[in-house]
C-alpha cells in the first residue's frame, strides 16, 4: 500500500455547505413537527438556540471535523496545518467559550446545570457536534453509495450495531413496525433506496444516524446476496436517488437562505413567525 | 493494480458500447473505491469493539469514528481511500508528537480527563517540580459551613476537595506504530478484487 494526505470528504462537506443557520426558540420536538426532512436538513439548528453566530460556529467546527485536512480563511479553503487540525475535543472546548460569551449560564436561563439543555454541558455539545458530524458522514457514505456503478454492486444495505450501548433502543421493533423484513434469523436488511431508510429514522433521512446518540450504523449487501435474499432480481437496475442538494449549492446563500425561511413559513400553515431573525411559534 | 485491453471490432454495437464505457478505468474506479471503503469500515467497526481505552471511562468510540470518516475519491480513473479523523495516522505510523501552540502536551493522566481538553476544566493549577511543571491538578478546596452559636458564629471546616492529578505535562511523545490498526494489502485486494470481477461479469453477461 502507498500513503499520502486525506482527500477531502466532498459529500460529506457538500451536506453542511448547503445548511443555512435557523435561530429558534422551538424545542426539539416542535422543530420536529414543524420543519420536513427536507427542510432539516438544509437548515443548521439546535432546540431553543436563537444566537445566529454560534449556529454558524457549529456548522464551521462539524465541518472541520468531518474535513480536518481542509481549513477555509475568508472563503478560501487551503490544508491544514499541524495545530489546526479539529477534533471533537478541540470543537467542544471553543463552544464552551462561545456560549460562555453569550453571557450564558444554566442558573440564569433556569436549565439544570450538566443537563442535556444547558448548553454548556458536554452532554449538550456532544450531541451538537456528533449528530452534525454524523450525519454529514452519513450522508457522505449514502450519496458515494448511489454512483450508478456502486448502485448496481450494493444495490442493498443491512442495519447493524457498530457500537454499543448501556440502554440500546428495540431497534427490530421499530424496524418491524416500519415494515421491515427480517434475514437470517434477525439480520435487518433493505434495498438502499427503499421508504424504510426514512421510516426508521427519528430525523426522516435515509442515512444515519438513524436517532440522537444512536450505535446503528448501515453496511452494504452485495447484489450477489441481494439476489439470494429475493431483495432483486439478477439484472434488475436499481435507480440512484437524489437528495438535491447539489443543486441547492448552485443558489447563492443569501438566495438559499431567503428560500429556506419562505420554505419553513410556508410550510407550518401560519404556526410559525420569524420574529427578529428567529424562528418562533406565532404570539410567543 | 489492474490493466484492461479490449480490441473493439464494432464500435457501432450498443453491447460493445456498454461493455467499453463500463470497463473504462473511470467506471471501475468507484467499484474498487467503494469495496475498499466497505472492507476498511467493517475492519475499523470490529476493531472498535475488541479496543477500549486503556485508562477505562466512557468510551470515545475512536476506530467507529474513524471508521465512519472513511470514504473514497476518484482522481485520474484512480479510486483513492480516505480516513478523515485527527489521530489516525499517528496511531498506524507513529512518531514524535510535539506540542505546536503551546509549551506542554498534556497526557491524561485519570479517566475523567479522557477526551477532554485541559481548558475544559475551570479548576486546574499547575503543578511544579525541580524541573519545572509537571503536572495540571485539580484545586484543593475545603468546604466551609458557618453556624451561630450563642458565642457568635463559628466556622466548621467540611469535605476537602481536589489535589487529583489530572495531566502530566510534558514537552514531547515518542509514539509507536500500530500496522494492525488497519488491514494489510492483500486482504484490502481480497475485498475488492471479487467485486471489480462481479462488476465486469455483469457488464459482459
Amino acid at each position: 500500500m502507498s500513503f499520502s494526505s486525506p482527500v477531502p470528504f466532498k459529500e460529506a462537506i457538500a451536506s453542511r455547505a448547503v445548511k443555512t443557520a435557523l435561530p429558534t426558540s422551538l424545542s426539539s420536538k416542535e422543530i420536529q413537527d414543524a420543519l420536513s426532512a427536507e427542510l432539516r436538513e438544509r437548515a443548521m439548528f439546535s432546540a431553543r438556540m436563537t444566537d445566529l453566530g454560534f449556529l454558524r460556529k457549529v456548522n464551521d467546527l462539524a465541518t472541520r471535523i468531518v474535513s480536518p485536512e481542509t481549513i477555509t480563511e475568508d472563503g478560501v479553503a487551503r490544508p491544514a496545518r499541524p495545530g489546526e487540525y479539529m477534533d471533537k475535543a478541540t470543537a467542544r472546548l471553543q463552544l464552551k467559550e462561545a456560549i460562555r460569551a453569550l453571557g450564558f449560564h444554566p442558573g440564569t436561563e433556569g436549565v439544570a446545570p450538566g443537563s442535556i439543555k444547558d448548553f454548556s454541558s458536554d452532554a449538550r455539545l456532544n450531541l451538537i457536534l456528533d449528530t452534525n458530524v454524523r450525519m454529514a458522514q452519513g450522508y457522505g457514505f449514502f450519496q458515494q453509495g448511489q454512483d450508478p456503478a456502486v448502485l448496481d454492486e450494493w444495490p442493498a444495505q443491512e442495519l447493524f450495531r457498530a457500537e454499543s450501548r448501556e440502554k440500546p433502543r428495540d431497534w427490530a421493533s421499530r424496524w418491524s413496525a416500519a415494515g421491515g423484513k427480517f434475514f437470517d434469523g434477525g439480520r435487518m436488511i433493505a434495498l438502499k433506496n427503499a421508504p424504510i431508510w426514512s421510516a426508521i429514522s427519528a430525523f426522516g433521512l435515509p442515512y444515519p444516524p438513524f436517532d440522537y446518540n444512536s450505535g446503528m450504523d448501515v453496511r452494504d449487501i452485495d447484489r450477489a446476496e441481494a439476489v439470494a435474499l429475493g431483495l432483486v432480481a439478477e439484472k434488475e437496475a436499481v435507480l440512484p436517488a437524489d437528495r438535491g442538494l447539489n443543486d441547492d449549492l448552485s443558489v447563492p446563500v443569501d438566495e438559499r437562505a431567503a428560500q429556506l425561511v419562505a420554505a419553513v413559513v410556508k410550510a407550518s400553515a401560519g404556526a410559525l413567525e420569524f420574529v427578529k431573525g428567529v424562528l418562533k411559534l406565532k404570539g410567543s | 493494480m489492474y490493466g484492461l485491453s479490449i480490441a473493439l471490432t464494432d464500435n457501432a454495437t450498443p453491447f460493445c458500447r456498454r461493455v467499453a464505457v463500463g470497463i473504462h478505468a473511470s467506471r471501475i474506479a468507484p467499484v474498487v473505491g467503494r469495496a475498499g471503503v466497505n472492507a476498511l469500515r467493517d475492519f475499523l467497526f470490529d476493531l472498535d469493539g475488541e479496543r477500549a481505552n486503556e485508562l477505562g471511562g466512557k468510551r470515545q468510540h475512536f476506530y467507529a469514528a474513524a471508521a465512519r470518516s472513511t470514504q473514497f475519491q476518484v482522481e485520474d480513473s484512480a479510486a483513492i481511500l480516505s480516513i478523515n479523523h485527527v489521530g489516525f495516522a499517528q496511531r498506524f505510523f507513529g512518531g514524535r508528537i510535539e506540542p505546536v501552540n503551546t509549551r506542554y502536551l498534556t497526557i491524561p493522566a485519570r479517566t475523567e480527563a479522557y477526551g477532554k481538553r485541559a481548558g475544559e476544566f475551570d479548576n486546574l493549577e499547575v503543578l511544579y517540580g525541580r524541573n519545572g511543571p509537571w503536572a495540571l491538578a485539580e484545586r484543593e478546596s475545603i468546604d466551609v459551613s458557618f453556624r451561630k452559636g450563642k458565642k457568635g458564629t463559628k466556622a466548621k471546616a467540611g469535605q476537602e476537595r481536589g489535589g487529583l492529578v489530572l495531566y502530566f505535562l510534558v514537552t514531547s511523545v515518542d509514539q509507536e506504530g500500530d500496522e494492525t490498526v488497519l488491514p494489510t494489502s492483500e486482504e484490502l485486494l481480497g475485498a475488492v478484487m471479487p467485486h471489480v470481477d462481479s462488476y465486469i461479469d455483469r457488464l459482459v453477461a
